[in-house]
């Protein structure tokens, strides 16, 4: 027992290198899913674009023959996908729960589509170049870089910039900001495409940054998990980064744990990080609260 | 910009609906012929009607599970968790030799199943009054955590044994009885009991007691507290009742169709019912026209792939659109 307890921590760096390799697409996710909110249009459709994301990914990976047009297919890709839900939830005035859910189910379906039509293939598209990874101690790619000051720039931008702070006020009081003379609509299309990028990338993270393929529902709930990480961290990025490191490192430990004592449970094994994640909430008093305006676009 | 609503939405819907029926114009399919096929792979035959009839069931169900919770101002996505385990706890009743209850073993599996679906929704519910855990959370991690325990116990202590990936099959008397077998699967009586539990739900949400209580704690939870209504208890009640729909859809599939829990179980069919609740408007008899629809879309998948070389996966898309169309039409939660 005391052996097998050392023999976990003993892989202390590689337990570290496989968090950060989880947690990186929640992430990206997530910090789509904090513009969004920020400017008062929920969105439940991270899911749908980050699945859309790793799909144009490894299409642009494909045709255009080097992983980064594939980044950029999936930054464009996931916009547009953003872009729609925008469109539904301020132009269309729609439910932007159920537009959210819309999103999901048609990326679904159009990624589907398209892998059998582009590739003619079911299941798992074929294999693509995949981003460069450095070894630093753990895989390190260009991606992972880009996420880090995506991070930065949005933890910065959020309090300390013109547009971080008006896009905040959208979402807290959409009338005292039209009053004031700001652009909502504007700032709420921007922000929804924005996060719809984000998620894209986060799906580009996970079929070309970590696979090198595309497969069915390859996003797996994670677009889900981003908005739990979300709501958790209080709508700010900087928390959701720290909840998404938890997140990616109880799934790594998880994971170890399953390899070194084969005879415990190992499904409900990996329901832990699941588990803990519930008590670290309860243990902790209420107090986020939402953007005031959230849903009211 | 300043265009009244029934434009906007008039404008939305034909765009996104064009967007979508132009890509497939332009792989070469066309729209009408897909509808066409659709309804007749659906309707045309009875293997296909008891299809989706049988699937429209489970659909029914796993719609209430969202739109009953829906109502009271809570959004249980957790349908999925709670329909494996009401699948899983149905699997267990139906394999105890509880012959001696005759034809109640059967209605046994079924409220074993409902049980325990209303447990593991009143868990999310209690997180949410108790600890101030938002539901969409919870349900989320619930839905993790009840997969990996399921398929835990369906692989170990409650296995079929000889490398199956299932538990025992459920004794006869804990079979679901068959309306018609002409077909070559048999139609339950699944899809009644969903329509008489639709039908009582939208009775009780509108005419009773306890349906005006949950009604107005969606409507205005700060109101209802003022008006002396128990508020937290009616919030995890009606989580509990949202997962006991869930529970009974899992329990039907078990006791109907399966005859035993199998460890890919729901697949997605708890997802599916936020996509019938919301065609439903969140009303629970329309559920059942809703999960007619989505059925017919669903069941539709082979035989479009069959007559047209269709993918499969464009059954999601039209459904999305039918969905996006309904987001359109629906009124914004008011306390939100």
């Amino acid at each position: 027992m005391i052996d097998a307890l050392g023999i976990v921590l003993a892989s202390m760096p590689a337990l570290m290198a496989a968090a950060l390799a989880k947690s990186a697409p929640l992430l990206w996710a997530s910090l789509g899913g904090a513009y969004s909110e920020r400017s008062g249009v929920i969105n439940i459709g991270l899911e749908g674009m980050m699945l859309t994301g790793a799909f144009f990914a490894v299409w642009g990976a494909w045709f255009g023959g080097s992983p980064w047009i594939g980044l950029g297919c999936a930054i464009i890709a996931g916009g547009l996908a953003g872009l729609l839900h925008a469109t539904l939830c301020i132009y269309g005035r729609a439910n932007q729960i159920v537009s959210g859910m819309g999103v999901n189910i048609i990326a679904l379906g159009l990624s589907g589509f398209l892998l059998v039509r582009v590739f003619h293939a079911l299941g798992n598209s074929p294999v693509v170049a995949k981003v460069t990874t450095w070894i630093l101690g753990a895989a390190v790619s260009p991606l992972h870089l880009l996420l880090v000051v995506v991070l930065l720039t949005t933890m910065y931008g959020f309090y300390q910039t013109r547009f971080g702070l008006r896009l905040r006020a959208c979402g807290e009081d959409p009338a005292a900001a039209k009053a004031a003379g700001l652009p909502v609509t504007l700032y709420r299309y921007c922000a929804v495409t924005i996060s719809g990028a984000l998620a894209g990338l986060g799906g580009a993270q996970l079929s070309i940054g970590e696979l090198s393929y595309f497969t069915t529902g390859m996003s797996g709930g994670r677009g889900f998990i981003a908005l739990a990480v979300l709501i958790c961290s209080g709508w700010r990025p900087g928390r959701a980064a720290l909840i998404c490191f938890g997140f990616g490192f109880a799934e790594a430990l998880a994971e170890s744990i399953q390899g070194v004592f084969p005879a415990l449970p190992s499904r409900a094994l990996l329901a832990l990080p699941f588990v803990l994640a519930l008590f670290v909430l309860m243990g902790r008093p209420r107090e986020a609260r939402g953007p005031a305006a959230l849903g009211k676009a | 910009m300043n265009a009244p609503r029934f434009l906007r939405i008039a404008l939305t819907g034909a765009a996104v609906t064009g967007l979508f029926a132009s890509l497939l114009w332009l792989s070469g399919f066309s729209p009408i012929q897909i509808i066409q096929t659709m309804l007749s792979s659906a309707w045309g035959s009875p293997t296909g009607r008891v299809q989706v009839l049988n699937k429209a069931a489970l659909l029914i169900l796993t719609g209430l599970a969202v739109a009953v919770p829906y109502r009271a101002g809570l959004f249980n996505i957790g349908g999925e968790g709670q329909m494996l385990m009401g699948a899983l706890a149905a699997a267990f009743a139906g394999w105890l030799p509880l012959s001696m209850f005759g034809p109640l073993h059967w209605m046994v599996c079924l409220a074993v199943g409902a049980i325990a679906g209303a447990c593991w929704g009143a868990l999310a519910g209690c997180l949410r009054t108790w600890r101030g855990i938002h539901e969409v959370i919870s349900t989320i991690m619930l839905n993790f955590i009840a997969l990996q325990c399921v398929s835990e116990i369906a692989f170990g202590a409650f296995n079929a044994g000889g490398g199956a990936s299932r538990t025992p099959l459920v004794l006869d008397s804990a079979r679901l009885p068959a309306l018609m077998t002409q077909a070559s699967t048999p139609l339950t009586c699944g899809v009644v009991i969903a329509i008489v539990v639709a039908v009582c739900a939208s009775v009780w949400l509108a005419r009773m007691r306890g349906g005006f209580q949950l009604r107005a704690v969606g409507e205005n939870p700060n109101a209802a507290r003022n008006a002396g209504m128990p508020v937290s208890q009616i919030q995890w009640s009606a989580m509990a009742l949202g997962g006991a729909f869930a529970g009974l859809a899992g329990a039907i599939e078990t006791s109907g169709m399966t005859h035993a829990f199998y460890a890919r179980f729901a697949g997605g069919m708890g997802f599916d019912g936020i996509a019938v609740a919301f065609l439903a408007l969140c009303e629970p008899w329309a559920t059942v026209p809703a999960a007619l629809a989505l059925a017919t879309v669903r069941s539709a998948d082979r035989s479009l792939q069959l007559e047209l070389g269709l993918p499969k996966e464009i059954v999601f898309v039209v459904e999305g659109v039918l969905v996006i169309m309904i987001a359109l039409l629906m009124r914004r939660r008011s306390h939100d």
